[in-house]
């Protein structure tokens, strides 16, 4: 068996005990760890990288509730709903039942998501060869129209940044007449821009600059007393409901391309306060609110990794980085992979199975040590982060212009985070927009009219999501309008 | 009526990016026709520039609508304020990117080890760690991620051209764990 091996086992417990701490340490995140770390992964076998890098994805979810609760801090930013009813619990002296809920919600979550995945990634593959160029031309759209979407208030920065991460893509040498593309008489641009150095220098070099500019004020962190077993029970017992719902929503929020932890946590918190006997309570400290914002989030991690091991469509940037470990080892992930990697398949399902067990013993029992972690100072962190960053774009290929290109990300990237823009769009358009040209061209073959692209069942299928998506989008966009205007015609 | 001063704020600053990608994606535009090639006899998606095209679109049309639905949310004009958020501490940010640029730099010189270990130090010193303890702190981190990567993980990083002038068996030493 692959996971007996020693090294799968050092990458669970590294992955793992490394995650929740990446997730503790406010202002880093598991973006920012497994940027740093994926071409380091690259020599590493692909179980062995893929559990490495999935344990930091899981186990930071389940870290970042820590400073959530204690310091009203989010350690990763779909942390921030713990903080509404996870910090109110802390204040008002239980800060340990609050950690002990949040980690018991994550476990439920995370656990019901790898069997998600265990029991659709093989149903979905199945379905998978009879997906042509046209229908993972329109499965790669609808991640794009979704990703556009959810950022609400931010759809046409969203949409410009997804055209930029598109248009960074065709820089180089396109591979079907060779010929270069807005390369400028530049040599090394006729490689093209890499997608690890876009990576680190969104999320880790411009997270450096910011933790390097931070002012660093002194944290008031509370004495955490009591049994760590406490909350574990009432989410057994009590909670059982609100963690099982909140999870089927992260878990159906993850599969869909593009939609991700934050829409699943405010979905599944928004309806855990509509069924709850208390609702005024959420907000002011609702045990019930707490669960439902980690379990949600928790079960995410698992459920994307569904679209990419069946169809090879990451749906947000972390996947989207991961995708990058099966390339560089020659594995395409789709229905060849259950046929011909099953030891590999079955070894990352049980190797997700046992992340969350090893984070939950790990939290329980390491918890008072951990919160030592949250007092390290953010500009010491920018230094440590720069530092790494480093390791990550330079042992690509040690190429210097890969560095330049990544710290032009890294200033780019520090300018969208100061204007509150995100990131994930330029990614997500690099990604798919490869895909989408490739599949475009590969399926010229066979389109005659436009209307040729919709003519089977799935891309039809796809194309009327599409379709929907988009329209309720404009009529909520017109509804919110007209509600605007009723509020501010009278005032006028 | 008068919009509070954070919505007139957000809608100054995304009319400030949403007007510099579009001047952007203007440029870029202008260079279609001589940054791609264009084929006869090819159907439009098969063209060589058709997709950088497509993203331009994609990029700038939406950049302009939200520069168009910003500026007219300002209501009174252009802020001067606007601009000094939007480029606030990007100066320090252009200085810690030379530091990281020094730090790639110097790697070909002494190596991995001796450049990280000097990094490390020299820029929490810039940031503010003053004390014995903080570079010590640094100087160990520094190491342990030098063992981490290089010596542990093999991670390939240029050798440094000082290690050519030392003794054969340390050169090699130094060549496959530093």
């Amino acid at each position: 068996m692959l996971i007996a091996r020693w090294d799968v086992a050092i990458a669970l417990l590294i992955g793992a005990i490394g995650g929740v701490i990446i997730g503790a340490i406010p202002g880093v995140g598991p973006a920012v760890a497994i940027a740093i770390l994926l071409p380091a992964t690259y020599k590493l076998e692909p179980l062995v990288g893929l559990t490495l890098l999935l344990g930091i994805y899981g186990a930071a979810l389940y870290g970042g509730a820590i400073p959530a609760i204690l310091i009203n801090t989010p350690g990763t930013p779909v942390n921030a709903l713990t903080t509404y009813d996870g910090h109110p619990i802390a204040r008002r002296g239980e800060p340990r039942r609050a950690l002990s809920l949040a980690y018991s919600a994550s476990f439920i979550g995370g656990i019901l998501s790898v069997l998600a995945l265990i029991f659709l990634t093989p149903k979905l593959a199945a379905v998978a060869p009879y997906f042509g160029s046209r229908d993972i031309l329109m499965a790669a759209l609808l991640g794009l129209v979704l990703v556009i979407l959810t950022h609400r208030g931010q759809t046409l920065a969203a949409a410009a940044l997804v055209g930029m991460g598109v248009f960074i893509t065709v820089v180089g040498m396109e591979p079907f007449r060779l010929t270069d593309r807005f390369v400028f008489g530049l040599p090394w641009l006729r490689g093209g821009l890499a997608l690890i150095p876009a990576v680190l220098g969104l999320f880790a070099i411009s997270q450096a600059f910011i933790l390097l500019q931070s002012s660093d004020a002194p944290r008031q962190i509370p004495k955490v007393t009591g049994s760590p077993f406490a909350g574990l029970f009432e989410v057994f017992r009590r909670l059982k409901r609100v963690a099982l719902c909140s999870s089927g929503f992260g878990i159906i929020m993850g599969i869909i391309p593009g939609v991700g932890e934050f829409l699943a946590q405010f979905f599944s918190y928004g309806l855990a306060q509509k069924l709850s006997k208390t609702p005024e309570k959420f907000g002011k400290g609702s045990s019930e609110g707490l669960v439902a914002a980690e379990s949600a989030n928790n079960a995410v991690p698992a459920a994307a990794m569904i679209p990419l091991l069946a169809l090879g469509i990451p749906g947000e940037a972390l996947t989207a980085m991961m995708l990058s470990v099966f390339t560089v080892h020659n594995l395409i992930p789709g229905p060849k992979l259950f046929e011909t990697q099953p030891e590999f398949v079955v070894g990352l399902y049980v190797c997700l199975f046992l992340i969350n067990f090893i984070v939950l013993a790990f939290l329980l029992i390491a918890t008072p040590l951990l919160i030592r972690v949250i007092k390290v100072p953010e500009r010491f962190l920018g230094v440590v982060v720069l530092t790494l960053a480093l390791v990550g774009v330079y042992s690509i290929r040690n190429s210097l212009p890969d560095c330049w290109a990544a710290i032009g990300f890294g200033l780019l990237g520090y300018v969208l985070r100061r204007v509150n823009w995100p990131l994930v769009p330029i990614i997500l358009g690099m990604v798919l927009g490869e895909i989408i040209e490739a599949k475009l061209r590969t399926s010229m073959a066979r389109v005659e009219t436009p209307l040729d692209f919709v003519n089977r069942p799935v891309s039809a299928t796809i194309a009327v999501i599409i379709v929907l998506a988009l329209a309720v989008h404009v009529w909520s966009e017109i509804r919110n309008y007209r509600q605007r205007r009723t509020k501010t015609s009278p005032a006028a | 009526m008068d919009q509070p001063d954070n919505i007139r704020s957000s809608a100054a600053i995304n009319f400030f990016c949403a007007a510099f990608i579009v001047l952007v994606t203007l440029v870029l535009v202008s260079q279609l026709g001589s940054q791609t090639r264009w084929l006869k006899r090819a159907d439009l998606v098969m063209q060589p520039g058709f997709f950088p095209a497509l993203g331009l679109l994609v990029m700038g049309v939406p950049a302009l609508v939200l520069s168009v639905v910003s500026f007219r949310q300002m209501r009174s004009g252009i802020e001067l304020e606007s601009p000094r958020i939007v480029v606030a501490g990007f100066h320090r940010c252009c200085e810690f990117a030379v530091w990281f640029l020094v730090y790639v730099y110097i790697i070909r010189w002494v190596g991995y080890l001796m450049a990280t270990l000097l990094f490390m130090p020299a820029l929490s010193l810039r940031v503010g760690f003053r004390g014995v303890r903080w570079i010590v702190t640094a100087v160990l981190i520094g190491l342990v991620i030098v063992l981490l990567f290089r010596t542990g993980l093999q991670v390939r990083l240029p050798d440094g051209y000082i290690y050519g002038y030392l003794p054969p068996e340390i050169r090699n030493f130094m060549i496959r764990n530093f």
